[in-house]
């Protein structure tokens, strides 16, 4: 669609759609250059690089989990799991959007995975979010069946042809079936919200869920940990993964300095 | 001039035909001859005309009789120092600005619209707005991305009797709206005649600091998930997109005195949606001339059935 004029200039990463529980399996990351500040991919379980992705669901619960500055947790529940996100001071708008938004609610993400390792030694993978905003029923319903669509096409296209699906099977042996048995899932569950419409019926389809996540004490599952010991981080190369200039890629973004910008 | 000059070029011409073309090549001849005989015509004219006017009578493609030009549709026009024919309308003239330039404005056909410049040196004959003209000759250009036709001193231009109704080069997407680029909201532009850029920090790239004229944009990224293409709505679709009219942006501005947080509301409004966007590609930019929030897919089902058969 879109054409760089800059050939040196990298094309902005797409944002995959990408369920809940593929987006918490795709821990390996890996970059495809030893540049400065080339970006890192987390590899999809499905056979796909994704340094951005695009994720909607129902916040249904916000934290500050942060000790000293806040850090915000929000976990956002699709028809196959919870992903979480966590926002601090360099990414203040989203971390204001978790302080203010009264769950329960619908949700749309755009933010990167990241990966990170447990005090147990367990890799997870959390979204950090480059923007939040509040959805309605039929955006979040457009997405499921966007993102079904999109994994479908992934799990049609998994096959030794492709680098990626080559890798996922290196990485995580290459069963996807659970993948088509989530979308099937959250094809099916649209049946139920379409009729019940609205938020009122949402907390009750999704309490399980959510349920299944968490102690209702807000105890210790691994989850709830803040990813302060983030070892990858699928934004930059950078070490300093949170600082704003690690935040900024070697995209080009529009910053209009052509004449032909400035006047439209 | 010899008669036998005449033949062989009449020859020639008749071979180029294309087999459904009723002509013999005596009739070719005849035409060569009146024109190079009783009109005096020089025979390189002759036939050029009579080529012409074969093409009229029987739909044969220019390009069928000359292996450097090729009749093109402005949609194809894809690469810069061609040179084409084309058949095209004037959709606009445009004020030159430069004496260099004796004409600039758009051309259309079915497929699109083009920009053409004629040169001040070329001494071609004027085209009006809204005629149609078949045009030999050109060659084409490209800026950043956008090409365009330039009329020249070998051009040839034919004003022919029909219309054509001029295509808009539209593009058509769906995706959702994954960010908003700097340089959207509430914006300030150079008042200077003709001049409409952006203001940066109170200052014109051209004319330096000036009082800018507030104006309300939105760059925005749609993302279909294969691919991203950059939109722009102008000072209307901002209006008609997020219900925010430049008076009330200039109020909110004033009330919070930073101009951000037009674009901040803005992306609490926008960011996150569907939106099917259609408009005419600029460069970097789909001008979103039209677009509507998408909400659910129509049938579920046909993703559920195929899921299932995988």
């Amino acid at each position: 669609m879109s054409q760089s004029q800059d050939d040196n200039a990298p094309s902005r990463e797409i944002a995959h759609r990408v369920f809940a529980a593929e987006f918490n399996d795709a821990t390996h990351t890996f970059q495809e250059s030893e540049e400065d500040r080339a970006p890192v991919y987390a590899l999809l379980p499905t056979g796909a690089k994704a340094n951005r992705v695009f994720i909607a669901g129902t916040l249904t619960e916000t934290n500050n989990v942060g000790t000293e500055d806040e850090y915000w947790q929000g976990r956002i529940v699709d028809p196959t799991a919870t992903v979480f996100t966590y926002a601090g001071q360099y990414q203040s708008e989203a971390a204001a959007f978790l302080r203010k938004t009264e769950p329960p609610a619908f949700v749309a993400v755009v933010g990167k995975p990241r990966s990170y390792e447990t005090d147990d030694g367990n890799l997870n993978v959390s979204l950090r979010p480059e923007h939040i905003s509040v959805v309605d029923a039929k955006t979040r319903n457009r997405w499921v069946t966007d993102t079904a669509t999109q994994t479908l096409d992934r799990i049609e296209a998994f096959d030794d042809s492709n680098p990626y699906a080559r890798m996922a099977r290196e990485q995580y042996g290459g069963n996807i079936e659970q993948y088509r048995q989530h979308t099937i899932e959250a094809l099916e569950s649209l049946d139920s919200i379409e009729e019940n419409g609205d938020l009122e019926t949402l907390e009750a389809t999704q309490a399980t869920d959510t349920g299944s996540k968490t102690d209702d004490d807000g105890g210790t599952t691994v989850n709830t940990e803040p990813p302060e010991t983030a070892t990858t981080d699928a934004g930059t190369a950078s070490g300093q993964a949170d600082s704003p200039n690690a935040d900024t890629e070697t995209e080009s973004d529009g910053n209009g300095l052509g004449e032909f910008d400035d006047t439209l | 001039m010899t008669d036998h000059d005449l033949q062989a070029e009449a020859a020639d011409l008749h071979e180029q035909l294309p087999p459904t073309a009723n002509l013999s090549q005596d009739e070719i001849e005849d035409k060569l001859s009146t024109l190079v005989g009783e009109y005096q015509v020089p025979l390189d004219e002759a036939r050029r005309s009579v080529r012409n006017s074969l093409t009229e009578e029987t739909d044969a493609e220019q390009g069928d009789f000359d292996g450097q030009d090729q009749a093109a549709v402005v949609e194809d026009i894809d690469e810069a120092e061609q040179w084409v024919d084309l058949t095209a309308k004037v959709v606009e003239l445009w004020e030159p600005r430069s004496d260099s330039i004796a004409q600039v404005g758009l051309l259309g056909d079915e497929t699109g619209r083009i920009k053409f410049t004629a040169w001040a040196t070329s001494d071609l004959k004027q085209l009006s707005e809204g005629k149609v003209y078949q045009l030999e000759n050109v060659v084409t250009d490209e800026y950043e991305g956008d090409y365009s036709v330039k009329l020249n001193r070998t051009t040839t231009i034919t004003e022919l009797d029909t219309d054509i109704e001029v295509g808009d080069n539209t593009t058509e997407l769906t995706g959702a709206l994954v960010d908003i680029q700097n340089g959207s909201g509430l914006i300030k532009r150079c008042p200077k005649t003709d001049c409409t850029r952006v203001l940066q920090n109170g200052r014109c790239s051209e004319h330096g600091e000036v009082d800018g004229e507030f104006d309300l944009r939105i760059k925005a990224v749609l993302d279909d998930g294969d691919s991203t293409q950059d939109v722009l709505f102008n000072k209307e679709a901002t209006e008609e997109l997020t219900d925010l009219t430049l008076a009330e942006a200039k109020q909110m501005a004033k009330d919070a005195l930073d101009t951000s947080v037009v674009a901040d509301d803005i992306g609490e409004e926008i960011l996150g949606r569907y939106y099917q966007v259609s408009g005419p590609e600029m460069g970097r930019y789909l001008l979103a001339n039209e677009f509507e929030q998408v909400g659910q897919v129509d049938d579920p089902d046909a993703i559920l059935s195929r899921a299932r058969v995988i």
